[in-house]
């Protein structure tokens, strides 16, 4: 069984989950990261950013280009997408993770904004999900389309909502097939736990 | 009952009836006691409904966000429904099912 995931992963199954990012324990050279900077300056002691302190440091890091930054609510998905401990916040190895979906979602979405008002309509939306190997069907597309529209427009920071949710969904979908059949059963208690944690 | 016919009186209602200490924020106790009525859920269940729609990290509620969870609730539970055609409390899914199934609601 296949996932889709970020663009460019080919609709591969992939075991780490993000753009290629290194995950796991700090490797050496952690403290001349670049990014390691945008971190620290936000990250109290206990190394550890939530929601707000990553509004922060996403802002300053400048990686939304020439779009408006990352509204609150966005963050807080971000930060629950990779929260594997449930604490509300990430550690800079997550934080790296972040950063290179990110990266590759904004460069996705910039293929599809080709006039560069930092929206796309809802056409460009489906079209832009089914490059990334999601194959909704259209009544979901457009739903979601409508839902995220200001003025029939989608902005970038909305269309990352979707795919963190995308993303979040994918994963808690993919943890119960354990068979790797695509298919799960759900009990209604785990179904809504499962959608709840997103 | 649909999202759609929840009228604003019965959301003042409902808010009235659940906050019971009128303090204009939903506590946890609070909470337990109004989704034991209709919904058969665990305490696991409780706690991250708490953490996702606890906004401001206190464990407490906003009237408003209480409303938010409760609609997302009640059109999560149509939604199986709909797909638990046997009534056992039990779907079986296709990944591209879920993500239809859920990704307009969240």
């Amino acid at each position: 069984m296949a996932y889709p995931g970020h663009p460019g992963a080919g609709g591969g199954y992939y075991p780490g989950g993000y753009g290629g990012a290194p995950g796991g324990p700090a490797f050496p050279g952690q403290t001349q990261d670049p990014l390691y900077g945008y971190f620290a300056a936000v990250a109290g002691q206990d190394g550890q950013i939530d929601a707000d302190e990553l509004q922060r440091c996403l802002t300053q890091s400048g990686i939304a280009g020439g779009y408006k930054p990352f509204n609150l609510e966005t963050c807080r998905l971000m930060v629950s997408m990779l929260d594997r401990d449930r604490s509300g916040t990430m550690g800079f190895n997550e934080f790296k993770e972040l950063w290179a979906v990110l990266n590759g979602w904004r460069q996705h979405f910039i293929s599809f904004d080709s006039d560069r008002s930092g929206t796309v309509d809802p056409q460009e939306l489906q079209k832009a999900l089914t490059t990334m190997g999601f194959r909704l069907n259209p009544q979901t597309v457009n739903s979601v389309a409508k839902r995220y529209s200001t003025s029939g427009k989608i902005t970038f920071d909305d269309y990352i909502a979707c795919c963190v949710k995308l993303r979040a969904l994918t994963d808690s979908f993919r943890r119960r097939d354990t068979g790797q059949q695509g298919v799960v059963n759900f009990s209604y208690d785990d179904f809504i736990q499962c959608v709840m944690t997103v | 009952m649909a999202a759609t016919q929840l009228q604003p009186r019965l959301l003042a209602s409902l808010g009235y009836w659940v906050d019971k200490d009128r303090s204009g924020v939903i506590s946890d106790n609070e909470l337990q006691q109004a989704l034991s009525n209709g919904y058969r859920l665990s305490d696991q269940f409780h706690d991250i409904l708490i953490r996702k729609f606890d906004r401001q990290g206190r464990g407490q509620i906003a009237f408003d966000d209480f409303i938010q969870g409760c609609i997302v609730l009640q059109r999560l539970t149509d939604i199986f429904r709909r797909y638990d055609t046997d009534q056992d409390g039990w779907i079986q899914v296709s990944y591209e099912q879920y993500l239809s199934m859920v990704f307009s609601i969240v």
